[in-house]
């Protein structure tokens, strides 16, 4: 299957004829405000049947209150949300059909996992007979067969996980979410889950919308990433255009890990920018449409887009000199700091990706380091953060 | 290493000394109530079973028995329910003024028991309740209510916020989800509660004493009365009754909820 949600959407359309030319999800100007807070602020978005959207966001960015509001438990205070076609405002949770994984499962302790998939079930009134089918069936989905009987506190942190997964997909529900159901496990489990959520939504075709701030899962997971923060939403596509095509500086930290470089535009082109940084003139890509000269910018390179060269590099490179300042070892690669004096002594990171091929250099050396002008992504500055203008972001957005 | 063994020593000789004399009480009434002599003494003056089948044949014992079963009983039944509620709602809802509510159900607890019977003796009396035996049972819900809201408190703080989210989610409206979710899930609070609830009436005096009148007397005062005037093996006997109510309370405390949760939870 391809990973563009925009695909998947297109091939689902086709197979159902008309009628799913209709997205399964449609968010319209929805508003949250909590006192003075504006938790979320017009958000406005559609969702193909099928597809896999990751909410992505920093803790407080309002992923989690407009997951709540599309399953029911927080009633926006503007916009409108459909599901199906169909308007939800006036419809109470237990009206609607949402399957929902909670972050710490919410799974009901009194109960064995077999009652707990089976609950669903009961509520709707289903025959005997197909309940217990049924929940037979997805405790295979979700290779839990012969733990049925056994109560919540039996079953290890993934088995309750697929517990949860199972009873929020038992009744078949037009929509799958996931308020960071993951976030509470071990690294190793929770690279497992990942695939195996993707599997089973895969399997199951249903339409997911996942909360998280991880961006590692957000990318392994999604057709498509929304990004969001204070509220708004930053940015939203397929994982592959979010990583290497951010449209402002935010999205360009949050992902990756990313040098931040302040600097002053000189000269506009087509699509791309000569700007000043310290005592340097580069060239870069325009990412934010509109800069004129004499703005204030931040120009934004990806730690793996730089690269130590030993020669002079050939056209379409730019390189500066640099004295390394650290090495952090972490296992399948280096992670190397270094002060740029010519970029106004601004701290690059970068990375070795295969230090077993190269030589490590040491702390105090000086070294050339090369990018590809067409690497460099020029932002306007953002007022909010320019005290931190300069250090590279936190590649892992996780607690 | 050898001062290290004297410490050791002496540590395990503090912690015997203690064990022994919280049992010290308990073991000298067991011992003394199966004496074969006429007045209570330790040690015993020979072995019988004669003052139990007293205690049996004494009519006023037996209907002080009854009569505090069924205080403790009228005590169980009102706090369920009150505590229960209670306790969920000062968990689960973000109540105004929560703390405020919070002292208040506290309040029992930080006003002496014989302030609390004293307004009973005059709010009973104003009612007309004086002399039934009901009341009771009403007076010792109010004294011990924040035991039974702390059985079940510690019960619904352990559970996950969104337990009753996700019933909604799944399908089940509000009363649906708290018959089929939020109660279940809290009964072991509940039973808690409601076991301690029931001891604690069972063995309450002070207000009780205060309350009762010759024909309404329970069995703690009817003891009481009695070591007034001469204390008599049968007295003894009476204690091991109680002795046993208790290890009966914390059999079904296990057996019910588990003592290790029971425990944990305090």
């Amino acid at each position: 299957m391809p990973r563009e949600g925009k695909e998947v959407g297109v091939t689902v359309a086709k197979a159902q004829g008309g009628d799913a030319a209709e997205p399964m999800v449609r968010v319209e100007k929805v508003s949250k405000r909590f006192d003075s807070v504006l938790a979320v602020a017009e958000v406005d978005f559609t969702l193909e049947k099928g597809a896999f959207l990751t909410i992505l966001g920093p803790s407080g960015c309002g992923k989690t209150t407009l997951l709540r509001m599309i399953a029911g438990f927080i009633e926006p205070t503007a916009g409108e949300i459909w599901i199906h076609g169909r308007p939800v405002g006036d419809l109470p949770p237990y009206r609607r059909s949402i399957g929902m994984v909670f972050q710490k499962l919410a799974l009901f302790p009194h109960m064995t996992a077999a009652q707990n998939i089976a609950y669903p079930l009961r509520m709707r009134g289903f025959p005997r007979d197909e309940i217990g089918e049924r929940v037979a069936r997805y405790l295979r989905l979700v290779r839990l067969e012969g733990l049925g009987e056994r109560r919540i506190h039996e079953l290890s942190g993934g088995q309750q996980q697929r517990v949860a997964i199972a009873r929020a997909l038992v009744f078949e529900p037009d929509l799958l979410l996931l308020d960071e159901p993951l976030a509470a496990l071990d690294r190793k489990l929770r690279q497992e889950m990942q695939l195996e959520f993707r599997r089973i939504q895969r399997e199951l075709g249903v339409t997911t919308i996942n909360v998280t701030h991880d961006q590692r899962e957000a990318l392994v997971m999604s057709d498509r990433i929304m990004v969001m923060d204070a509220g708004r939403v930053q940015q939203m596509a397929v994982p592959e255009t979010l990583y290497h095509r951010p449209e402002n500086r935010f999205v360009a930290g949050f992902l990756g890990l990313t040098n931040f470089l302040p600097g002053v535009v000189a000269e506009v082109g087509a699509g791309r920018a000569r700007i000043r940084i310290g005592e340097r003139l580069v060239e870069g890509r325009m990412a934010d449409p509109g800069i004129a000269a004499g703005t204030a910018v931040e120009a934004a390179v990806r730690a793996e887009r730089l690269r130590i060269f030993d020669e002079e590099p050939g056209a379409g490179w730019e390189t500066l000199e640099a004295e390394i300042l650290e090495v952090v070892f972490e296992g399948e690669r280096l992670v190397y700091s270094a002060r740029a004096e010519t970029f106004g002594d601004v701290v690059l990171r970068f990375v070795d990706a295969d230090p077993l091929r190269h030589r490590t250099h040491r702390p105090g050396e000086r070294v050339r380091l090369g990018w590809r002008s067409s690497d460099l992504m020029i932002f306007r500055a953002d007022p909010d953060t320019t005290r931190t203008a300069g250090q590279p972001e936190r590649e892992d957005n996780e607690p | 290493m050898r001062r290290g063994r004297g410490l050791e020593r002496l540590i395990l000789a503090v912690v015997a000394f203690d064990l022994l004399f919280l049992a010290l009480p308990t073991l000298v009434i067991v011992v003394a109530s199966f004496t074969a002599g006429r007045i209570v003494a330790f040690p015993p003056e020979g072995f019988s079973l004669r003052w139990y089948q007293a205690i049996l044949e004494k009519r006023a014992f037996v209907d002080a028995f009854l009569r505090s079963a069924y205080v403790a009983t009228v005590c169980t039944l009102i706090s369920l329910p009150a505590g229960t509620l209670a306790a969920i709602a000062l968990a689960r809802w973000r109540l105004r003024h929560a703390l405020a509510w919070q002292l208040y159900l506290l309040l029992p607890f930080t006003i002496p028991l014989v302030v609390s019977g004293l307004g009973m003796i005059l709010l009973f009396g104003r009612l007309g309740m004086l002399g039934m035996l009901w009341p009771v049972g009403l007076a010792l819900t109010v004294i011990n209510l924040p035991f039974m809201i702390w059985g079940v408190a510690a019960c619904v703080n352990r559970l996950d916020p969104d337990l009753e989210a996700a019933a909604a989610n799944l399908g089940a409206p509000p009363l649906h989800a708290f018959v089929t979710v939020t109660l279940p899930a809290v009964m072991p609070g509940i039973v808690t509660g409601g076991l301690l609830m029931f001891i604690l009436a069972f063995n309450e005096f002070i207000v009780s004493l205060m309350l009762v009148d010759a024909r309404t007397v329970t069995l703690p005062v009817l003891m009481y009365n009695s070591i007034r005037s001469t204390i008599t093996p049968d007295l003894a006997a009476l204690s091991v009754v109680y002795i046993l109510i208790a290890a009966v309370t914390v059999w079904l405390l296990d057996r019910l909820v588990g003592l290790e949760t029971f425990l944990r939870a305090r």
